[in-house]
């Protein structure tokens, strides 16, 4: 038999097997986006800021970026405005309602973006476009496409907060719900209240599906640009995708951030005003 | 103010409306139409479906590359959760590289994989001047499972990462003390442990890979062949448009993938039970 405490490979095999499956695709992408040519050999060749120059010179290209941001803040903001509200409601008073909440947050994996845009592209587009407006469907359709980010950042909040006995303390106190939520809930939850929001508008931010088939043709979104580019300089959409990325990138370090404040938030909280 | 019952419900009201309105409304409305024609005695287009092998392909084989992306993403998944729980100090940029791996899906990943692995690419050049990957093409089956994957060994990492980290690490020392090797002991103790979380994170998985859209799309435009595309081409296809079809692939997508997120959700709970 062999020796049992030879140290068990399997899982370094699997870290760095999905490592390179992760890491390979950005870097092949970053170095095409910095360089004149990749067509000889393992590396490319001549490094160069051209690209991501072309970028910010060219008016197509920031049209379809300010299009994005406002776009898909738009729907993060409805998303956590509604899907917030929603959420604390059901939490603080009627677990009916926080069922049908978990249930609703399930629906956007059982229709997938795809069967949503056909069906509003009938419904909201064929049979009432005249009266709807297309950017305001788009918006709506897809803040309720983000609505289980909301909610499931805002559960597991509630939760790692320990938020029950500070709800049971205040009514115990006779403080009404609103002093409660006003001076207790919404400031501990400030800091997911905001990593949800911002996980929504990364995330609506890259969205593809429906921006290809609801949009197409009449408003311009960054992802079906990058798609378009792609025929025509690989190069400038490999620029505009490290830009984007970066940015994203950026944003859920943000998030991280965000989260893990969390805990300390309570405790802090103890202080006086 | 106090919040009642009723309070939380009008609370509720305007998120409620919005998911009816965006998400129900749409899909219901084409699923009853469609339903009626096929109660009626005019032509329905699930039977149009059946006599198709056009669609039962596309059927199957997002069924076979959801399951095996799914398969490969929950392998390398928690074997990397399993490294990282024993190297805690690579755990914060692993999560950052995760969620970058997460968003690195749909065009980039297809612009990505057409540098590396495209019958151009950088690896397929050079794999060819040493005689492997003489037959390759990133738009078969096996490119596609290859860009699947991809994006679905960070979703895998994220959703098992807290489960892994909940894995008593006495249990494995204990079994290791009593001289059992480390596969007999996932296969008797760990494995059973974290069934009810596998299952759960495998139906996140395969719904993710059966309703991916962005990438096989990017990868080989409205001719690849997955059920996500298939259903767009559909209505916005290149040659004619075909609406009913189109809502008859819909609504069987979504009983497959309702069957799958409440069968995994039933199973989990069930597993988690019995333990």
């Amino acid at each position: 038999m062999r020796a049992v405490n030879r140290p068990w490979r399997l899982p370094a095999f699997a870290f760095w097997a999905a490592a390179l499956l992760v890491l390979l695709p950005p870097l092949a992408v970053l170095g095409y986006a910095f360089s004149e040519r990749w067509d000889q050999g393992l590396l490319p060749q001549g490094a160069t800021l051209h690209w991501l120059a072309g970028l910010a010179a060219d008016e197509h290209v920031r049209g379809a970026a300010w299009n994005s941001v406002w776009i898909s803040g738009a729907a993060a903001a409805l998303a956590l405005l509604l899907g917030g509200a929603a959420s604390l409601a059901a939490h603080l008073a009627s677990p009916r309602l926080k069922t049908l909440l978990d249930a609703l947050a399930l629906a956007p994996y059982a229709i997938p973006p795809v069967v949503v845009a056909i069906g509003a592209l009938d419904l909201f587009v064929g049979r009432w476009g005249d009266v709807l407006d297309l950017r305001a469907v788009y918006v709506g359709v897809l803040a309720a496409l983000l609505f289980p980010l909301v909610h499931q950042t805002l559960t597991a909040a509630l939760q790692q907060l320990d938020a029950q006995p500070l709800i049971d303390a205040s009514r115990t106190l006779g403080a009404s719900d609103s002093l409660l939520l006003k001076r207790v809930l919404l400031p501990l939850l400030l800091p997911s209240l905001a990593a949800a929001g911002l996980l929504a508008w990364t995330t609506a931010a890259m969205e593809f599906a429906i921006a290809n088939l609801l949009l197409a043709g009449s408003l311009e979104l960054l992802q079906p640009l990058i798609n378009g580019l792609r025929g025509a300089n690989g190069h400038l959409a490999a620029a505009l995708i490290v830009v984007s990325l970066v940015l994203v990138t950026g944003l859920g370090l943000l998030i991280q951030l965000l989260t893990s404040w969390r805990t300390p938030a309570r405790s802090s909280s103890t202080k006086p005003a | 103010m106090q919040l009642t019952p009723a309070r939380a419900w009008l609370a509720a009201g305007p998120l409620l409306a919005l998911m009816a309105a965006a998400l129900l409304l749409p899909f219901g409305w084409r699923s009853l139409d469609l339903l009626r024609a096929c109660l009626g005695n005019a032509g329905c287009a699930l039977q149009e479906l059946w006599a198709d092998r056009f669609y039962v392909d596309a059927i199957t084989r997002t069924v076979a590359l959801s399951a095996a992306s799914t398969a490969l993403g929950l392998v390398l998944g928690l074997g990397a959760a399993l490294h990282l729980v024993a190297h805690p100090r690579w755990q914060k940029p692993v999560a950052v590289l995760a969620g970058l791996g997460a968003n690195f899906a749909g065009v980039p990943l297809a612009l990505a994989l057409t540098l590396l692995l495209g019958s151009q690419g950088v690896l397929t050049t050079l794999a060819r001047h040493a005689g492997l990957l003489q037959g390759w093409d990133l738009n078969s089956d096996a490119g596609l499972l290859l860009a699947y994957t991809a994006f679905q060994v960070p979703l895998a990492l994220v959703l098992l990462m807290a489960p892994v980290r909940l894995l008593d690490p006495a249990l494995a020392e204990a079994a290791a003390t009593l001289g059992a090797p480390p596969a007999t002991f996932w296969r008797r103790v760990g494995l059973p442990l974290l069934a009810p979380s596998l299952v759960e994170a495998a139906s996140l998985l395969f719904a993710n890979a059966a309703a991916a859209y962005a990438t096989p799309f990017a990868l080989a435009g409205t001719a690849s062949p997955v059920l996500a595309v298939r259903i767009a081409a559909a209505v916005s296809g290149d040659i004619f448009s075909q609406p009913e079809l189109a809502t008859a692939l819909s609504l069987l997508m979504a009983l497959l993938l309702l069957t799958v997120i409440v069968g995994g959700r039933l199973l989990a709970a069930r597993l988690r039970r019995s333990a």
